[in-house]
C-alpha cells in the first residue's frame, strides 16, 4: 500500500507544479497586458490604422483657346516583391520585352533581399495602361508571380511645343521650369488622407472610414499662349537656325496693349514627355527670360523715345555721320565708319547710325539716359544688376550692368545698345510701351485659373499698366520705326499692308575671358510690331551666332524676315484686317 | 453498485469546467473567423456533440476492462499502422509542412491524437501489472521506453516535433506517478539542462558545432524564439503578431468581435494554434486569466481523481491524461506568450479541430469513469 500512497503524493505533487506553472503564465500575461500593453497597444495601432493619402489630381492647363497642353493621364507602375517570384530569371525575361527595360537591370532588381522592389530604370516607372494589361496578362497565367501593378498619374504635354513655358514634372512630381513651377500651388491641389481599420491584406474592415479628408484636386491654368501662333514660331525659328547653322534663339510674340505673351520659343529645347532623355544644362535654359546679352541696336529705341520725349529730337536737323569722338575712344557707324555723309536724325534712326543715337545720349546726359532706361523696365545702370520684368516664368535674369557712374564713353555706348546686356522679355517688355501708346505692362503667360474641369473662373491676370511716355512721343517713335522697316535696315520685315515698324539688331558677342568682343560672333534680332499706327502684336526675334556662306548676318537679313513670317501668320489669326489704303499706297 | 447511483459519482466541477472551456471554445472561434470562413463554428459545435456523445459513450463501461487481456496491444498495432499510413500516398497529407494526416474521402484525422491516447492506456496497464507481481522496475520500464520509442520516432519524423513532446509529457508524468525512482527524474532533468543549455551556448557563441548537430531551419527556430523580431515576416511575425494582440487586448479586452488584430487576420491560425491570443485580445487579462483559473480546476479536479482513485490502473490513466492536457496548455499558452519556441499545438478544447478534440474528450470520459467507479469508503479506509 506504500506505493500506493507514493503515487498519490506524487499526483498532488504535480498539482504544485501545475499550480506554479500557472501563476508563471499569469504573472506574464499580467505583464504583457497591463504593465507593458501600452508598447503592444501602439503596435497593434501601427498595425490596423491605415493612413492612406489621396493624391490630389493637378490642373490642367490650356492655352487661350482652350486648348489642352499640359494634363494628368493614367499610368501604372509596378512593385515586386522579390520573395514571393520564384523564377526570377523567368520573370525578367518575361518583363524586359513588356517594361522596356533592360533584362539584367531587371534581374538585379528581383535578386534584392528586400521585401519589395520597384520596378524602375530611371525615371521610367510609370507606363500606360497597354503595359499593366500585358503585364496583368502574364500574372493571369501564372507566368509570373509576386508583381503587382498600381495605379497613379503620370504628366502628359501635347507635344514638344512650348516646353520652356510649360514647364515639366520631374520623377518626384515636382515642378521643373516654367508654369508648372510659378503656379504649382494652384496645380498642385491639396492632398487628402484617409484613416481607416485595415486587415492584413489591405482591406478596410468597417464600412465607415474613421476619419477621411478627401483631397483638392488643382486648378485648371488658361494660358495666354495661343497654340496656333506658338507652333508658327517654333516651325519658323527652327527653320532659321537651320538655314543659318545658328546655336540657338529665341522668339516672343506679345499682345502689346495687355503684355500678355502669344508665344515663347527658346532654342535649343527639350521633349517634357522625355524630360529625362532629352534635357540638358544647354536646353533646359528658357533663352527669352533666361539668356542676357547685349541688345545692339534694338536698344536705340529707348534713347530715342527719351529724346523726344525731352523735346530734343529733331528729325530734321542734320549731323555729320561716320565717326564721332567720345574722350579717348571713336565710335563708327556700322559700315566700318563710312557712314552717309551730312545727313537727317530721322535717316539717321533709318539707317541705325551710331553716331546719330551718341549724340542724342549726350544732349540727354547721364541723368536722363539712366532715368529712362530704369523707366523702361531695365532697372538702373549704376547699378550692378538690372531689374526683372516679375514675369511669371521662373529663373528670370536681371540684366547686368555697370556697377557706378559709367564714363561718358560709357554712356555714349549704352545709348545704342553696347556694354550692356538685358533679357528679351526686358526689350518685349520696352517695346510694348512703345507700342501701345506709352504704358509699361508687366508682361505675364497666365490668363486665367479656373475650378477644375473649367468649370468657374476665379481669377484673371490683368497687371497694371504704368505710364513711361507721353502718348504723342509713343506715336512719333513708332513713326519713326515705321521708317527703319520701310525704308531702313528692317526692310526685310515688311508685310504688305500691315505697316509693320521696327528695329534690328546685331551685337557682337563679349569675349568671356576678358575685355573686347568674340570676331565674326554675333547675337541678331529684329523687334518690332505690326499694324504700326495701332499695333496689336509685338515680336521679338534672336539668332544666337548665325552663319552664312554669303557673309551678312545682320539682323536685318537674319532676323527681320522670320519676324516678317511670324507676323503674317499671327495678324492673320489675330483678325487683324489689312489695311486698304495702305496696301493700295503699296501698289 | 448500481448504474442509477453510479451517475451521481461523476465529477460535476470537472464537467462543468469543461462546458466552460467549450463555450470559450466557440466564443473563440466565432472571434477568430468572424472575417473569414465562418463555417467552422457550427463545424466546431458539431465536433463538440459528437465527443461529448463518445465521452459518456466512455462513462458506460467499467474502465477496468480495459486492462484485461491483450485487447489494448491489438490497438496500439492498429495505431502504430494508422501512424505509419499517412505515409501512403494519396491518403496521407501534409499540413502545415508535417505529414501527419490521413484523409479518406471527405474524412480527415491525425493518428498522432489517437497514439497518445493508447500509449496512456497501455502504459497504465503495464504500470500497475507490475505491481501484481509481474516483476521488478526494469522489464516493465524496458518495454514501456520501446512502446514508447516506436510512435515518438514515426512522429518526430513526419516531423511533428510538438506532439512528440506530448508523447515524453506522458511518459514521463506517468512515469512518476508509476513510482519511478527520483534519480532518474533527476538525472533526466540534468541531462536535457545540460541540452538545452549547451545548445544556447552554442548558438549564442556562433559555434560551427551547432551546424553540424542542428539543421539550418532548426536554429533559425531558435534565433526566432530569442529574437522574434529577427524574423519579422515568418515565424517571428506569427509571434509577434499575436503578442500584440494580447498585449493590445489589456486589462478589459476590445470586446466580442471586436479585436482589431483577429478581425483584420493579423493573427496566423487564429483559429488553431493562436487562439489564445484571440481570446485575451478580446477579453484581456480578466478573460485570459478566468481560462486560465477554468484550467486550474479541470486540472485539480483530474488530480484529485487520480490520487482517490482505488485502482493503480486508474491513478495511471489519469496521471497521464493530466500530463498530457497540462503539457498542451502550457506549450500553447507559453508559445503565444512567447515562454517557449513555437512548435504548433493546439489548445485543448479551444482550438478548433475534429481528432484533437474527440481524443481529448475520450481521455476525459476515461477519467470520468475512473472517478466515478472509485468506492469512496476506499479514501477513508486507506
Amino acid at each position: 500500500m506504500g506505493s500506493l500512497r507514493k503515487s498519490k503524493e506524487r499526483s498532488l505533487l504535480i498539482g504544485l507544479v501545475l499550480t506554479l506553472l500557472l501563476s508563471v503564465i499569469i504573472l506574464r500575461l499580467f505583464w504583457v497586458q497591463t504593465v507593458n500593453s501600452d508598447e503592444w497597444q501602439a503596435e497593434a495601432l501601427k498595425n490596423w490604422v491605415k493612413n492612406e493619402k489621396l493624391k490630389p489630381k493637378r490642373g490642367t492647363i490650356y492655352d487661350r483657346t482652350k486648348e489642352q497642353l499640359a494634363w494628368e493621364e493614367d499610368a501604372y507602375y509596378f512593385v515586386a516583391a522579390p520573395k514571393k517570384v520564384k523564377d526570377k530569371k523567368k520573370t525578367a525575361r518575361l518583363l524586359a520585352p513588356i517594361l522596356g527595360i533592360d533584362e539584367k537591370v531587371l534581374l538585379q532588381k528581383l535578386q534584392q533581399k528586400k521585401d519589395s522592389v520597384d520596378l524602375r530604370d530611371g525615371s521610367k516607372f510609370k507606363f500606360p495602361s497597354e503595359v499593366y494589361d500585358k503585364v496583368m496578362e502574364l500574372r493571369k497565367k501564372k507566368e509570373i508571380e509576386g508583381i503587382y501593378g498600381y495605379q497613379t498619374t503620370k504628366r502628359k504635354y501635347s507635344g514638344n511645343e512650348a516646353a520652356h513655358v510649360l514647364g515639366f514634372l520631374r520623377i518626384d512630381d515636382k515642378p521643373a521650369g516654367g508654369v508648372e513651377s510659378t503656379y504649382d500651388k494652384w496645380l498642385r491641389g491639396k492632398e487628402g488622407y484617409i484613416r481607416y481599420i485595415g486587415a492584413q491584406n489591405g482591406m478596410m474592415i468597417t464600412d465607415e472610414p474613421e476619419k477621411n479628408r478627401p483631397p483638392v484636386n488643382g486648378k485648371d491654368l488658361v494660358l495666354t499662349l495661343d497654340t496656333r501662333i506658338q507652333h508658327q514660331v517654333e516651325l519658323e525659328l527652327d527653320e532659321a537656325i537651320k538655314s543659318y547653322q545658328a546655336k540657338g534663339g529665341t522668339a516672343i510674340v506679345a499682345d502689346p496693349k495687355t503684355g500678355e505673351i502669344l508665344a515663347m520659343v527658346s532654342r535649343p529645347s527639350f521633349d517634357p514627355n522625355n524630360y529625362a532623355a532629352t534635357i540638358d544644362d544647354e536646353n533646359r535654359q528658357n533663352r527669352a527670360v533666361e539668356s542676357q546679352f547685349e541688345p545692339g541696336s534694338t536698344f536705340k529705341i529707348v534713347t530715342l523715345a527719351a529724346a523726344i520725349e525731352e523735346g530734343i529730337f529733331n528729325p530734321d536737323a542734320t549731323f555729320q555721320s561716320g565717326s564721332i569722338q567720345v574722350e579717348d575712344r571713336t565710335i563708327r557707324d556700322w559700315n566700318n565708319g563710312r557712314g552717309w555723309g551730312t545727313i537727317t536724325y530721322r535717316e539717321g534712326v533709318e539707317k541705325s547710325s551710331n553716331v546719330a543715337f551718341v549724340k542724342l545720349g549726350q544732349q540727354l546726359g547721364a541723368g536722363r539716359l539712366v532715368e529712362y532706361i530704369n523707366k523702361f523696365g531695365f532697372g538702373d545702370i549704376t547699378q550692378k544688376f538690372g531689374k526683372k520684368t516679375g514675369i511669371d516664368l521662373p529663373a528670370e535674369g536681371r540684366g547686368y550692368f555697370f556697377g557706378r557712374s559709367p564714363y561718358p564713353s560709357e554712356l555714349a555706348s549704352t545709348a545704342f545698345g553696347q556694354g550692356i546686356s538685358v533679357t528679351p522679355i526686358q526689350q518685349v517688355a520696352a517695346v510694348s510701351a512703345i507700342a501701345n501708346g506709352g504704358i509699361w505692362y508687366k508682361p505675364h503667360v497666365m490668363k486665367e485659373i479656373w475650378e477644375p474641369g473649367l468649370k468657374k473662373r476665379i481669377q484673371t491676370n490683368q497687371p497694371k499698366g504704368r505710364r513711361i511716355i507721353r502718348p504723342e512721343t509713343a506715336k512719333q517713335v513708332r513713326e519713326l520705326l515705321r521708317g527703319v522697316v520701310k525704308s531702313g535696315t528692317g526692310m526685310q520685315a515688311e508685310l504688305l499692308g500691315y505697316g509693320v515698324a521696327g528695329k534690328t539688331g546685331t551685337a557682337q558677342k563679349p569675349d568671356p575671358n576678358g575685355r573686347g568682343y568674340l570676331e565674326g560672333k554675333y547675337v541678331v534680332s529684329f523687334v518690332g510690331f505690326a499694324p504700326y499706327d495701332d499695333p496689336e502684336v509685338v515680336i521679338y526675334v534672336a539668332i544666337d551666332e548665325p552663319s552664312s556662306e554669303y557673309g551678312s548676318v545682320s539682323g536685318g537679313e537674319v532676323a527681320a524676315p522670320v519676324a516678317r513670317d511670324i507676323l503674317k501668320k499671327t495678324l492673320q489669326i489675330r483678325a487683324v484686317q489689312p489695311s486698304k489704303q495702305m496696301a493700295e499706297s503699296i501698289k | 453498485m448500481k448504474k442509477s447511483r453510479l451517475i451521481w459519482q461523476i465529477d460535476v466541477l470537472l464537467l462543468m469546467a469543461l462546458f466552460i472551456l467549450a463555450t470559450i471554445s466557440i466564443v473563440s472561434i466565432s472571434s477568430a473567423t468572424h472575417t473569414g470562413d465562418q463555417s467552422y463554428v457550427e463545424k466546431q459545435v458539431w465536433w463538440y456533440i459528437l465527443g461529448f456523445l463518445l465521452m459518456f459513450a466512455v462513462l458506460l463501461f467499467d474502465y477496468k476492462i480495459l486492462s484485461q487481456g491483450r485487447f489494448l496491444y491489438l490497438i496500439y498495432g492498429f495505431g502504430i499502422l494508422l501512424l505509419l499510413l499517412v505515409w501512403i500516398p494519396g491518403l496521407g497529407v501534409k499540413v502545415n509542412g508535417a505529414q501527419q494526416w490521413i484523409r479518406i474521402g471527405s474524412f480527415q484525422f491525425q493518428p498522432s491524437e489517437l497514439i497518445k491516447l493508447i500509449l496512456i492506456l497501455l502504459f497504465a496497464k503495464l504500470l500497475s501489472e507490475r505491481e501484481t507481481g509481474k516483476g521488478r522496475n526494469s522489464p516493465v520500464l524496458g518495454i514501456m521506453l520501446a512502446l514508447f520509442a516506436l510512435p515518438f520516432f514515426i512522429i518526430l519524423s513526419q516531423p511533428d516535433l510538438g506532439t512528440a513532446l506530448v508523447l515524453v509529457g506522458i511518459l514521463c508524468s506517468m512515469l512518476w506517478v508509476g513510482g519511478l525512482d527520483r534519480k532518474w527524474f533527476a538525472w533526466g532533468l540534468l541531462f536535457v539542462s545540460v541540452a538545452v543549455g549547451g545548445i544556447f551556448l552554442l548558438y549564442v557563441t556562433n559555434h560551427p558545432f551547432l551546424h553540424v548537430i542542428m539543421e539550418e531551419h532548426q536554429i533559425s527556430r531558435i534565433q526566432t524564439f530569442l529574437d522574434p523580431a529577427s524574423d519579422p515576416t515568418g515565424a517571428g511575425y506569427q509571434l509577434t503578431q499575436a503578442k500584440i494582440a494580447i498585449g493590445s487586448g489589456m486589462l478589459a479586452g476590445k470586446g466580442f468581435h471586436q479585436g482589431t488584430q483577429a478581425q483584420g487576420n493579423w493573427i496566423p491560425e487564429p483559429h488553431n494554434d493562436f487562439i489564445f491570443a484571440v481570446f485575451a485580445e478580446e477579453f484581456g487579462f480578466i478573460g485570459g486569466s478566468f481560462l486560465l483559473s477554468v484550467y486550474l480546476v479541470f486540472f485539480c479536479r483530474m488530480i484529485l481523481i487520480a490520487s482517490r482513485a482505488d485502482r493503480r490502473f486508474g491513478t495511471y490513466i489519469t496521471a497521464g491524461v493530466t500530463g498530457m492536457l497540462i503539457f498542451q496548455v502550457f506549450q500553447n499558452i507559453g508559445m503565444t506568450l512567447g515562454l517557449v519556441p513555437v512548435t504548433g499545438l493546439p489548445l485543448p478544447f479551444v482550438s478548433y479541430g475534429g481528432s484533437s478534440l474527440i481524443t481529448q474528450l475520450m481521455a476525459v470520459g476515461l477519467v470520468l469513469n475512473v472517478g466515478m467507479r472509485t468506492e469512496n469508503d476506499l479514501l477513508f479506509h486507506s
